[in-house]
């Protein structure tokens, strides 16, 4: 019981910051300037990775199921498996963990800095709450851009999965059959799931990363401490949420 | 130095405020840092806190600040408890760091006028006039686009100075604002100080170890040894003082044949 103290501090702590910074949400338009710059910052500058890797793991996924499948004569559910996979589960989730390692690891840095070189106590002495410069428009930031980074990664999945469907030999699988297969089971219903998974972990991930980096104290061996804390509890996080989520949403 | 006439002056003159400290205790853990703190500063006085390092100078700053809450006893700005937030709200209050505390990821420009625009006490043009006059009191103007970064140990200071200008506080507190400078900046320093208490008439709490500092710019000065007021004194007083702690501490002799650090 006495481990799980810090641990229910920080869950704690954790709400408390999410609800102070939804209190600061009306001042978005002034915020305004600071919220596009993260927006940039999270969103334009996470696209490129996004991209890439689901595009691979769209590729290995079609790879793998039509080696199992080769010699089943079901080839042509490789797009609906491929598809179903990455926009229930892998974008969301494969998202979630590229935006930890890329941007929530960028925030703990920048906050547990700001906070051991006193410049988030020199805000206090200002009374301008850092929930309100520093959080809020990272989490409007990241509620705006996690929708698009998702749908990046759902595309550039099934993209993968129909070019290596095509082109290996042992599937040769028509684009047209891969695509036409997606179609009939994913439907709007499991678009929206995986919209809303990505949304909660995108959410979960800013806000831990917030939460730890403002909790940071001693010196620049702490902010090290931090980051590493941050991504770590971040990913047990969505791995967590995503299994009690997909019970919810089923 | 250029000091800008009372008459152009942009920053606003606001009522000065006093301050007592009454019985302030404060541990972190087993030490206990502020040991009985009591003492009280006069509307618009410059009041010097000497000690050395380690004697709970800023710790007692941060708590007047309403950084840190005290264990026991308390402060009021203005008759009013200094660790509310409300009063910090009502009453411009305004540090400048030992260590500067600049925003790093902003310029000196994006530096100062924060907090005029975050409480939106200017329009645009009137807080750009207001931040270029703070720079220019501290002859930065030149500074405005640079990031602190590209910034001297000199410059820094006087940026935080010239940030907590802006400010137009009622009550400003410097920790140790001539530290790590040369004695040149330390001069320009200090009659910042004075100047801008006599242009703004507001009430100056400063913490320091320089003795010359202390001497020219205070009105009183306080010695915290050791977490306890020793003494409270104008300057005269003071080194008219023979208490051997007060005179060690005011002029140390350097014993190369007794070394301190080998006294028992
Ligand atoms: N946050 C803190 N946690 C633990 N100890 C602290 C903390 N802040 C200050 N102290 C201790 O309080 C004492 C006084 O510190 P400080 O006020 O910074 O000294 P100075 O007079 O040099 O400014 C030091 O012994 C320091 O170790
Ligand atoms: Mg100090």
């Amino acid at each position: 019981m006495k481990m799980n103290k810090p641990l229910f501090e920080s869950i704690g702590s954790g709400v408390v910051l999410f609800l102070r910074a939804l209190y600061f949400l009306p001042t978005l338009p002034r915020q305004f300037r600071r919220f596009i710059e993260q927006c940039f910052q999270i969103g334009y500058k996470t696209l490129p990775l996004v991209a890439i890797l689901s595009f691979c793991i769209g590729a290995v996924l079609a790879l793998q199921i039509g080696y199992s499948f080769r010699d089943w004569g079901t080839q042509q559910f490789i797009g609906s498996i491929v598809g179903l996979s990455m926009v229930r589960e892998l974008g969301p989730v494969m998202t979630a963990i590229m935006v930890t390692g890329r941007v929530g690891s960028a925030i703990t840095a920048e906050l547990a800095s700001m906070r051991v070189y006193q410049e988030v106590d020199a805000l206090h002495t200002m009374n301008i709450p850092p929930e309100r410069i520093l959080v809020m428009p990272r989490l409007a930031a990241i509620a705006v851009t996690m929708p698009v980074l998702t749908i990046t990664s759902v595309l550039f999945g099934w993209f993968g999965g129909a070019v290596v469907a095509q082109n290996v030999a042992f599937i040769s699988l028509d684009s047209a059959i891969y695509f036409r297969s997606l179609k009939d089971f994913v439907d709007t219903a499991a678009v929206m799931d995986g919209l809303i998974k990505a949304e909660v972990f995108g959410i979960a991930v800013v806000l831990i990363c917030c939460n730890v980096g403002l909790r940071t104290t001693g010196g620049p061996r702490e902010i090290g401490f931090s980051v590493t804390r941050a991504v770590v509890a971040s990913i047990i996080f969505i791995l967590l949420l995503d299994y009690f989520i997909t019970r919810a949403l089923l | 130095m250029a000091i800008v006439s009372q008459e152009s002056s942009q920053i606003t003159v606001h009522e000065p405020v006093a301050v007592e400290v009454r019985n302030l205790c404060r541990s972190y853990g087993e030490t206990q840092v502020l040991k009985d703190v009591s003492f009280q500063v006069e509307p618009g006085e410059i009041f010097v806190i000497m000690g050395p390092s380690g004697a709970g100078k800023s710790v007692l700053l941060k708590h007047i600040i309403g950084l840190e809450r005290a264990d026991s006893g308390e402060i009021l700005i203005a008759g009013k408890d200094a660790s509310s937030t409300k009063t910090h709200r009502d009453i411009r209050t305004g540090i400048v760091f030992q260590a500067g505390a600049l925003f790093n990821s902003m310029t000196v420009y994006e530096n100062l006028a924060l907090y005029p625009t975050e409480h939106r006490l200017y329009d645009k043009e009137t807080i750009r006039r207001k931040v270029m006059e703070a720079l220019a009191i501290v002859s930065l103007e030149e500074a405005a686009d640079k990031i602190p970064a590209e910034l001297s140990g000199g410059m820094k200071k006087r940026v935080a100075v010239a940030r907590a200008l802006v400010i137009e506080p009622q009550l400003l507190l410097y920790d140790e604002p001539t530290s790590e400078l040369d004695p040149i900046l330390a001069a320009t320093v200090a009659e910042l100080i004075a100047t801008v208490r006599k242009e703004t008439n507001l009430t100056s709490i400063v913490v320091t170890h320089d003795t010359v500092l202390a001497k020219t710019i205070g009105n009183r000065v306080a010695l915290l040894l050791d977490g306890r007021i020793h003494t409270i004194a104008t300057p005269d007083e003071l080194t008219r003082n023979d208490d051997p702690d007060i005179q060690d501490f005011l002029h140390p002799k350097i014993d190369l044949d007794n070394p301190r650090f080998r006294r028992s």
